[in-house]
């Protein structure tokens, strides 16, 4: 009896034992985890996009993805090495300046993916766009000309490997670890992608699997006036608002349409404060999503301006129909017609410079000789503290721009498009990451504002503009420049944004427009937009704080949690080529002459990185580990007949 | 709890399960024919001509639906994609890509 109970005593203690185990083994299992793979925080990964003929972009293989051993491509003999090589089972570290179609074409079927570092800059220039960017959905379908000659189409290109850029401090230490391996350094460092995509094969498959979305957005639109005069002629002031590159979350496209972003909110913030009752147009002023993806922010505006109907208006809000459904339809007191003059802020980020300090900037227009232009030539002659001019661009044709939708529908109407080149472009990274802050010039950044307010002001109101009456608001526009093109995280984004971004790299892609037409997105840069917008061009304060736009008074909006009155809206930048399907919950193609651009569903993206043995020394551990097992069950069971021949007891 | 009737099957308990498994296969379940073969296995040597038709035509029936079906899911997973619509409007679940 007594050692019945010593030995019961004794049982909590292996009880107890195996519950600390079982605890601290949970623990130390996820701490293992994070001492094998270190993973990246921020991947930018190439995602799959699809169009009515077929894949385009990148994908991973399912369950897992692609993973191998990391081998650094920095120079021309690791590329040849590599290429001559037989291993097809390796992670290739790129290099910038091997980062191109031609190269990435001749890796891809050898390799499991592809990290491309940004570390450095490239040392030559690069776009991944085509020659003649949207060229099929233009002016000009038809047309010779080229207009970016860098551009290898590398972004409308299939890539049957996953892609990765990484941000500057993974890059850095992607390229030690690569570099450690191409010295022969063990244990060798390895990585595993994991980006599938859900989507193949092409648009109308994919919509009607339902795993797919349009790529879409929100254009933005203001005016000063609380209420549109119908009567009045009407000066459309607009940019390209989204921009694309290879890497999605990585495109800035500072020159591509970012900076003329800047510049309009910078001129809308200037005219808020001046004097503008002697006014007698209507200045909008407009900024259109997903252009770069066939000028569809622009076109959807344009045919809602020509034939929207609405069938079913809301009861309670006049302002909302219900079907088709549109929150805001005050753009139908836009009267098409009435559209008088067009000024589009293109690619300006890059404008020459003459006599060493002065910026010369290039206006495209069919009507070479309009007041409209003359009003832009003029003013060189009569300034002289604007240090920017405008020259007429020698082209015939206009380039690549958001003007070409209107002109569509009405080529008559004078407009000029501003752009920094005469010709072919002179962005040296059109629709790639690189075309970031470094650039563009910052420095034309208040004469261009001045130089343009005072424009607009004189074809507002029909006399000449008193130069020394605009006043800059220097830090605001300075805030607005570095959190758009170096970090978006200033005070803007964190008092009139709910959500902190997740990254704050800045990003214009356009993104997706929504599962259905009354669940949409809205990006967090296009947000940032409207709030700016709508705070500036705000006729009413009201101290009503709020959630959302049905928490205000009709006609006022909900910013940063405060009711106002403004004339600022919302567009729905949707490609014509798609509609909903209410009964089978999808969208499908109505038209496919329009652009049928859709974006691939996935689950998540993610990179990490880890150590890995030689074969060898893995094929030793696997011996040594059996060896170990037999030991020891050869000791338990030759001590257990040992001690049972001993001690009766056990 | 084993009744001791039921330990042994006599012949026409025989027939009437060989019979009903064969009626019940043609409700498109070839494994169903497989089972009344597999399970008739053992007495082989003990059951009867009239027994032996059913299993007959159960293993023949077994390999025809088997065949048909087999031939159908191989069709049907090399063209699903080809056919479009009608492809997916047939797949209960629809695999990516």
């Amino acid at each position: 009896m007594e050692t019945k109970n010593i030995f019961k005593g004794y049982l909590f203690i292996p009880l107890l034992l195996l519950i600390i185990i079982f605890i601290t083994g949970c623990h130390s299992q996820s701490d293992l985890i994070n001492k094998i793979y270190s993973n990246v925080q921020y991947p930018f990964p190439c995602v799959r996009i699809l169009t009515k003929d077929g894949e385009v972009g990148c994908s991973s293989k399912i369950n897992g993805g692609n993973s191998g051993e990391l081998y650094l491509i920095d120079d021309n003999d690791a590329l040849e090495d590599f290429l001559g090589g037989n291993n097809k089972n390796l992670v290739i570290v790129l290099d910038t300046n091997y980062f191109n179609k031609t190269i990435v074409q001749q890796i891809q079927s050898k390799c499991q993916g592809i990290f491309v570092l940004t570390d450095t800059k490239k040392s030559y220039s690069y776009s991944p766009d085509e020659s003649y960017p949207l060229k099929k959905f233009g002016l000009y379908p038809n047309s010779e000309k080229i207009w970016n000659p860098l551009g290898d189409s590398f972004l409308y290109g299939d890539v049957p490997i996953p892609i990765f850029a990484l941000d500057l401090n993974t890059s850095i230490a992607a390229r030690e670890a690569g570099g450690l391996n191409k010295k022969g350094t063990k244990p060798t460092w390895g990585a595993q992608f994991d980006s599938f995509m859900h989507g193949g094969f092409d648009t109308e498959t994919c919509l009607r699997r339902g795993f797919c979305v349009p790529i879409g957005g929100k254009s933005i639109w203001t005016s000063f006036s609380p209420v549109l005069n119908q009567e009045k002629e009407i000066i459309l002031v607009m940019v390209p608002m989204d921009t694309n590159a290879y890497f999605h979350d990585m495109a800035i496209g500072a020159d591509a349409s970012t900076f003329a972003q800047v510049i309009l909110i910078s001129m809308v913030e200037t005219f808020s404060r001046m004097d503008k009752t002697s006014w007698n147009k209507e200045v909008i002023f407009a900024t259109w999503d997903t252009e770069r993806w066939g000028y569809i922010g622009s076109t959807k505006f344009v045919d809602d301006l020509l034939n929207f109907k609405c069938d079913s208006m809301d009861n309670t809000n006049p302002n909302q129909c219900n079907s088709p459904p549109y929150p805001d339809i005050s753009f139908t007191n836009i009267n098409f017609e009435k559209i008088s003059t067009i000024i589009e802020l293109n690619q300006i980020g890059r404008p020459e410079i003459v006599d060493n300090s002065t910026f010369q900037l290039y206006l495209h227009s069919l009507q070479s000789n309009s007041p409209l232009t003359k009003a832009f030539l003029d003013k060189q002659s009569i300034e002289n503290t604007t240090s920017l001019i405008y020259k007429a661009s020698k082209e015939t044709e206009l380039p690549p721009s958001s003007s070409m939708s209107f002109l569509k529908k009405n080529i008559s109407i004078p407009t000029v498009i501003i752009t920094d080149h005469d010709g072919a472009y002179s962005n040296p990274y059109f629709g790639d990451h690189l075309d970031d802050s470094d650039n563009v010039n910052p420095k034309s950044v208040f004469p261009t504002i001045i130089s343009l307010v005072s424009i607009i002001n004189e074809l507002a109101s029909g006399q000449p503009t008193n130069v020394s009456t605009i006043q800059l608001n220097e830090p605001f526009i300075s805030q607005i420049y570095s959190c758009f093109l170096y970090s978006f995280s200033c005070n803007y984004v964190i008092t009139l944004l709910d959500s902190y971004p997740y990254n704050t790299y800045p990003t214009f892609y356009s993104n997706v427009y929504g599962v259905n037409p009354t669940f949409t997105m809205i990006t967090l840069q296009t947000q940032l937009v409207y709030y700016l917008l709508a705070n500036i061009t705000a006729t009413q304060y009201s101290n009503t704080t709020c959630r959302d736009n049905s928490g205000c008074n009709y006609g006022q909006s909900c910013i940063a949690h405060k009711c106002i009155t403004t004339n600022t809206h919302i567009h729905p930048a949707i490609s014509l080529a798609f509609d909903y399907n209410y009964k089978k919950s999808a969208w499908f193609i109505k038209n496919d002459s329009y652009p049928t651009f859709v974006e691939s569903n996935w689950d998540y993206t993610s990179a990490r990185f880890y150590q890995m043995d030689s074969h060898a020394s893995e094929a030793w551990f696997l011996v040594a580990g059996l060896l170990i097992l037999a030991t020891s069950i050869l000791v338990i069971f030759i001590s257990k007949r040992f001690l049972s021949k001993r001690y009766k007891l056990l | 709890m084993l009744v001791p009737e039921d330990d042994r099957l006599d012949e026409e308990k025989m027939l009437s399960v060989a019979k009903k498994l064969w009626i019940v296969g043609f409700f498109f379940l070839p494994w169903v024919w497989l089972i009344n073969v597999l399970f008739f296995l053992p007495y082989r040597k003990t059951i009867n001509e009239k027994i032996k038709w059913y299993l007959k035509f159960s293993l023949i029936g077994f390999f025809v639906y088997t065949s048909i079906f087999m031939a159908w899911m191989g069709i049907f997973l090399v063209n699903r994609n080809s056919w479009g619509e009608r492809g997916d409007y047939l797949s209960v679940v629809i695999p990516f890509d």
